[in-house]
């Protein structure tokens, strides 16, 4: 990684830094970006023709943990037909909806992508994380720690103790090496150890004198007390019911007045899965518009789509009472986890047809919800990898995104009732490739608050990835064939300054590190609060409060992020 | 004296993780907290201890170096046309790891040793899926508990305390808040426990199990036994089933070894799964050795597969009875056996031991047990959880640290590191 | 068309998996590169040559591949296979057959586990015994055997006709336990009689037995006795029990069972009258 590298006369997308598609020279040095390299040492890529992008950040895919390895387990199928060989130098695996850890991190290289986040992992169970992310090659990766339904914070916000809650999530991510708040389904899933759910944001969670709006407004507090770098992460409440859309905008709106005009204060996540509109699975329609209405007026919310590939998936989800609907919905195998303290999670394999209305009505959702949020900083491309579909599908949600011919050629084939119920014939937006690069590595990587990743300036990382199509001889829209066809196998990925994958094909496997944060509280509250977590960690877990943490050491490329400001 | 605190027991699959162990210049003095069987392990550690590398030279084992020991069985891998892994209950999983990655490197089949006791649960999960939850979870909530064909007593003697009828938790605190039900082949003494105590005939479970999943589909059962069990007694149980505000299921190999195998479990589970319409219903295979959940987890993330892992075209490729390493040996297929964390001289049934005198076989063990004697080449290990850390799987999936407290005998290394050693060569 | 005679070149002793040799391959390249088409013994990559000896054999009326001798260690030979002929003089390994769609398989001897695993179509005929998940699925797919026919005239073992959603299995002798365990559909037809668990958890089809069955899951209903049921073109004639199930799986799958084998079962005739 010393290496020093000269990409020339690519056509460089830095949204970050305004450039937008002009010919430039990227130089690398150590590992990051350089103003330029000199000597007889320097390797020279020749990118002419060719599109020079950040490596892509991926804010939302499930690539690690126990819920990610039962679905392993539970789908022998989904991996006897996808398999990668063993080479030199590389492991074997197998891949589908959802690939060992090997595969991931190749798969991931191949489309030019270098920073992963997987979005939600029980506390109790981060070691099984930490683990998979170590054997995760290439790509840098961080974790999302599921806090919303953690019985110490929902005891700290029930007695409106901000500061010690605040102190406890600082120590939490600390410990754990996790690097955001995440609430799925806030108050759900402790119903869900009763086998129940909750109805909205104003329900009372059993066993607790608090609701989800308190939970979420809360750690939305905390998430501005500890200075985070990313937003609280949130999976809303009635995710996947029909007329859900109004749950989402309450969502968003339940921390409107927490917004002091800098940056964005709740990040909704898979929102396709929120944005439906209707009474019944019959009646069921997009509510993108209305959800893309109040995102476009409200700069305090971000979020990303959670796009619906027409092939098989595998949903998985803390969402525990969630995965149990679509498990009576379908009748398909299903995995419940639940987490003692902290959450649940399910796992049920699914299959999104065409020519089923539902699955149609979910398709249109997400495209409509990012061609109607004007502002590409504030909506991101996702599939919820493997929930609506594998990430190694981005290239076609990018295609539907550039192209309305793509979009066309798409709508031919899916169910016409959908289609006519819905507005996604009547956009014509598509977007541009600077546009494509904010919303799936600038746009992510800001999100994030990853200062060196998503940009090319001087100093950032050395990640990138070169794209073999040439954005000036070709019409994005009439041939998006090529583009999509360019973004699956990238000419060449860069991943801090090694050249990792060639034409798409790996080349060489490196060991991506973990982000995690490190928030700053005062000595004083930190002990005050360690020491009644500790007094009260018996009563509540049955491993050792000692055997909870996760030691650095278990971190083969560890990079934490020391954070300012605090409690 | 060093008192080490919070260290985690690598015997059952309880994990239990409060264990205090008291050393004396390098010697286990005291183990406070465990049961009689964690407790055995700790201070027995000195027994029958292989000491030295082990190579077969004319039909009788001599000592020798761990280079040379090393450097004969990576010439044996090498030379394989087909080496299987095989063991993993008892092997941290920084070590199955590694030996993942040698059946990568070779060619070869991995398997762990599922395969003889939950590997029905394994393919039950998959036709099913499984309703489950961490253990405490059952001991916060469950105030009903059914122990299937397991004697917890017996085999995993902290199991009812700290997380079963005995344990405490936030909703539901003791004993007194908990119906316990145990169905068995015979009156063990976990069943003595018991409120309920339903005695099976051998093999019926699948019918049992048929019969109360159509009693809580509110079905009408046109016979009036079942293997013997009245149906008015199924109903009884089908009845306090519904009624839990929260069940859980622990099963055993009494379940997943009687005729029947997987289908048990997906008898089971479809029973579990039914009653989570009616009310709250989780369920835990109650795994043996301490870290077979933990070979189950590392297998399924680095392959996609849990267990039975061939690579011998290359990549990953699974179909348990096809690819098991148990299959592969009793139809002689293998010409190198590759044992860590097992014994299976001890375990198989003997006609698949016979077949070993056929096949190469090197041994990882700490201590001299029947498969170390008809090894070609054995190497003396320190005991992990006690002699070297690492990371182990508790049945319910939880990760937890395993903890060094002394130093092995002089120079024997941990597994990892003579299996470093081993795939370092292999490359 | 040519007859092929294909035998072992040693005694094999690792697997070997052969998922190539089917009658297409030696339509479409000549018998030489046939014999250099790579085949995996264990983890080694041989020639096909240098395992098997092939000879040619005379004509007939369609490409016929005849493996004469011990294929028990061959996998997955005649694999997606949709035309011509193959049989065995001899044992046949894993999964023979495996996704056949067309043509036939005649084995002479004795046949492995996963015969005509998830098959589509053709034949596979059996003088011998066949082992386990006869017509089978593989683990955690949802649909094995979807159509064709296999006849076994020996025994078969457990889970006989797993997952399967089509065709007809035959089988003339005893099997084991589970016979049409999880079936969508389709015939598993037995002359001899079974062990426990006849279709568990079954959504559909039909399930004949015509010897002993241990027991009658409590999830099947009884519906009739019926005097007689047609497999193709045969007609069978006798008392038949006859049960629907599984009904915890809301399924609609019959299982019929000849009362004359069956005493321990007459009790099922009492409910006639509740009918
Ligand atoms: S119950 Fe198991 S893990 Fe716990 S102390 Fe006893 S043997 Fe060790
Ligand atoms: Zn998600």
């Amino acid at each position: 990684m010393s290496g020093k590298l000269l990409i020339k006369n690519g056509f460089v997308f830095d949204p970050v830094n305004g450039v937008d598609g002009e010919i430039m020279d990227v130089a690398v040095e150590n590992g990051r970006i350089v103003e330029d390299v000199r000597g007889t040492d320097v390797r020279v890529i020749d990118a002419t023709g060719m599109v020079v992008m950040p490596g892509g950040v991926d804010v939302h895919s499930h690539i690690a943990g126990s819920k990610v390895n039962s679905g392993r387990a539970l789908r022998p199928e989904d991996h006897y037909r996808d398999y990668e060989i063993r080479r030199p130098g590389l492991r074997s695996g197998v891949g589908y909806t959802v690939p060992s850890t090997f595969v991931t991190g190749y798969r991931y290289a191949r489309m030019g992508y270098t920073t992963v986040i997987e979005p939600a992992t029980p506390m109790l169970k981060q070691r099984h994380t930490i683990e998979e992310l170590n054997d995760i090659p290439i790509i840098d990766k961080a974790s999302f720690p599921l806090m919303g339904d953690c019985w110490f914070v929902m005891e700290y916000l029930e007695k409106n103790m901000l500061k010690e809650c605040a102190a406890y999530a600082a120590w939490l991510l600390k410990a754990l090496k996790g690097y955001a708040l995440k609430i799925v389904n806030p108050g759900g899933l402790e119903s869900w150890g009763w086998g129940r759910n909750v109805r909205g944001l104003d329900d009372n969670i059993p066993g607790f004198n608090l609701t989800p709006r308190e939970i979420l407004r809360g750690l939305c507090k905390v998430n501005q007390m500890l200075n985070i770098p990313h937003p609280i992460h949130v999976h809303a409440n009635r995710l996947g019911q029909p007329g859900n859309y109004q749950t989402l905008i309450e969502t968003m709106d339940c921390v409107r007045d927490l917004y002091n005009g800098t940056k964005p204060v709740i990040y909704l996540t898979h929102c396709q899965f929120n944005s439906y509109l209707g009474e019944s699975w019959i009646e069921l329609s997009s509510g993108a518009p209305e959800v893309a209405d109040y995102v476009n007026k409200h700069p305090h919310v971000v979020i990303d789509i959670g796009q619906v590939i027409f092939s098989s998936a595998t949903t998985m989800t803390a969402d525990g009472p969630f995965q149990f609907q679509l498990h009576l919905l379908t009748d398909y195998k299903w995995v419940n986890a639940d987490v003692e303290c902290e959450t649940s999670a399910g796992v049920v394999p699914f299959k999104y047809k065409k020519r089923s209305y539902v699955h149609a009505i979910q398709w249109i959702t997400g495209l409509e919800l990012a061609l109607l949020i004007k502002d590409p900083w504030r909506v991101f491309l996702t599939t919820d990898h493997p929930n609506a579909g594998p990430f190694t599908e981005y290239p076609r949600v990018v295609g539907w995104l550039i192209s309305r011919k793509a979009r066309e050629a798409t709508m031919k084939k899916v169910n016409a009732r959908a289609l006519k119920r819905t507005m996604l014939d009547s956009i014509d937006r598509e977007y541009n490739l600077y546009e494509i690069a904010i919303v799936t590595r600038a746009g992510t990587a800001g999100i994030l608050g990853l200062k060196s990743k998503g940009h090319l300036g001087v100093g950032a990382d050395a990640d990138m990835a070169i794209y073999d199509f040439n954005p000036r001889n070709i019409d994005l829209s009439r041939d998006y064939k090529l583009v999509r066809r360019a973004l699956r196998r990238a000419a060449y990925t860069i991943k801090t300054g090694d050249i990792v994958c060639v034409n798409g094909e790996i080349v060489k496997s490196t060991e991506g590190a973990i982000l995690w944060v490190n928030p700053s509280v005062s000595q004083d509250l930190e002990n005050a609060v360690v020491s009644d977590i500790r007094r009260r960690f018996r009563d509540n877990y049955t491993v050792e409060f000692e055997n909870y943490l996760i030691d650095e050491s278990l971190l083969i490329n560890s990079r934490p992020l020391k954070i300012k400001g605090g409690v | 004296m060093e008192v080490f605190k919070n260290v985690l027991c690598p015997f059952c699959g309880c994990c239990c993780d409060d264990l205090e162990v008291e050393v004396d210049s390098n010697k286990i003095i005291n183990v406070k907290n465990a049961c009689a069987l964690g407790r055995g392990k700790f201070l027995s550690i000195g027994e029958h201890r292989l000491l030295k590398p082990l190579v077969k030279v004319d039909g009788e084992l001599v000592e020798t170096d761990l280079e040379k020991a090393v450097e004969k069985t990576v010439e044996m891998i090498k030379n394989s046309s087909y080496p299987v892994f095989y063991g993993f209950g008892c092997a941290s999983c920084e070590a199955i790891k590694l030996c993942l990655e040698m059946a990568d490197l070779s060619g070869g089949l991995a398997d762990n040793i599922s395969v003889v006791c939950h590997g029905p649960t394994i393919l039950g999960l998959q036709d099913m899926g499984i309703p489950s939850a961490t253990l405490g979870q059952i001991r916060h909530r469950a105030d009903l508990i059914v122990y299937w064909g397991c004697n917890p007593v017996e085999a995993h003697p902290r199991h009812t305390i700290r997380y079963g009828p005995l344990s405490s938790g936030r909703f539901v605190t003791g004993r007194k808040s908990r119906r316990m039900v145990v169905i068995d082949v015979r009156k063990t003494p976990t069943a003595t426990m018991a409120d309920v105590f339903m005695q099976v005939k051998p093999n019926s479970d699948f019918e049992i199990l048929t019969a109360l999943r159509a009693l809580v589909n509110d079905l009408d059962l046109e016979v009036e036994e079942v293997d013997g069990v009245p149906v008015a007694k199924l109903e009884e149980l089908a009845d306090m089933m519904i009624n839990a505000k929260f069940g859980a299921l622990f099963f055993g190999l009494g379940l997943t070894m009687s005729y029947g195998k997987e289908h048990n479990i997906e008898a089971a589970i479809a029973l579990v799964r039914d009653l989570n319409k009616k009310t709250k219903f989780v369920m835990i295979p109650m795994r043996g050795h301490f870290n077979v959940t933990g070979a189950n987890e590392v297998f399924t993330w680095q392959t996609g597969y849990p267990f039975c892992v061939d690579f011998s075209m290359g990549y990953p490729r699974y179909n348990p009875g096809e690819t098991s390493a148990v299959d592969v040996i009793a139809r002689g297929e293998c010409d190198l056996l590759f044992i860590i964390g097992a014994d299976p001289c001890s375990h198989l049934p003997h006609y698949i031991v016979e077949r070993l005198k056929n096949v190469k076989l090197v041994v990882l063990d700490p201590s001299i047990t029947p498969t170390v004697k008809m090894a070609d080449v054995a190497i003396p290990v320190a005991y992990v959880g006690i002699e070297a850390s690492g990371t182990a799987y508790r049945m319910d999936g939880v990760p937890l640290q395993l903890r060094k407290v002394v130093d092995p005998p002089p120079g024997i290394l941990s597994d990892v590191d003579v299996l470093n050693r081993i795939v370092r060569r292999l490359k | 068309m040519k007859i092929y005679q294909i035998t072992p070149a040693y005694d094999f002793k690792l697997p070997i998996v052969a998922d190539i040799a089917k009658p297409e391959l030696f339509e479409e390249k000549q018998l030489s590169e046939v014999l250099n088409v790579e085949v995996y013994e264990g983890n080694r990559r041989k020639r096909f040559g240098e395992l098997f000896k092939v000879k040619e054999a005379g004509e007939a009326e369609e490409t016929t591949l005849e493996f004469i001798g011990d294929f028990s260690k061959v996998r997955r030979i005649g694999r997606r296979m949709s035309r011509g002929i193959i049989r065995v003089k001899g044992t046949a390994g894993i999964a023979f057959g495996e996704a056949m769609k067309g043509g036939r398989i005649i084995i002479e001897g004795l046949a492995g586990p996963w015969l005509g695993a998830k098959m589509r179509g053709g034949s596979i005929e059996v003088y011998g015994d066949a082992e386990g998940f006869l017509g089978g699925a593989y683990r955690g797919e949802n649909i094995g055997m979807r159509g064709g026919s296999i006849v076994v005239h020996g025994k078969a073992g457990w889970n006989v006709g797993y997952k399967m959603k089509n065709g007809l299995i035959v089988v003339e002798s005893d099997i084991g336990g589970f016979p049409g365990v999880h079936m969508s559909g389709g015939t598993v037809y037995v002359k001899g009689g079974c062990g426990r668990g006849a279709g568990a958890f079954m959504k559909n089809g039909r399930i004949i037995i015509l010897g002993y069955i241990p027991s009658i899951l409590a999830s099947f209903s009884f519906e009739e006795i019926r005097a007689s049921i047609r497999v193709e073109a045969e007609r069978l004639k006798g008392r038949f029990y006859t049960f629907v199930g599984d009904l915890s799986e809301k399924g609609s799958g019959r299982l019929f069972v000849n009362a004359d084998s069956n005493r321990h079962l007459s009790f099922y005739e009492q409910l006639i009258e509740e009918l």
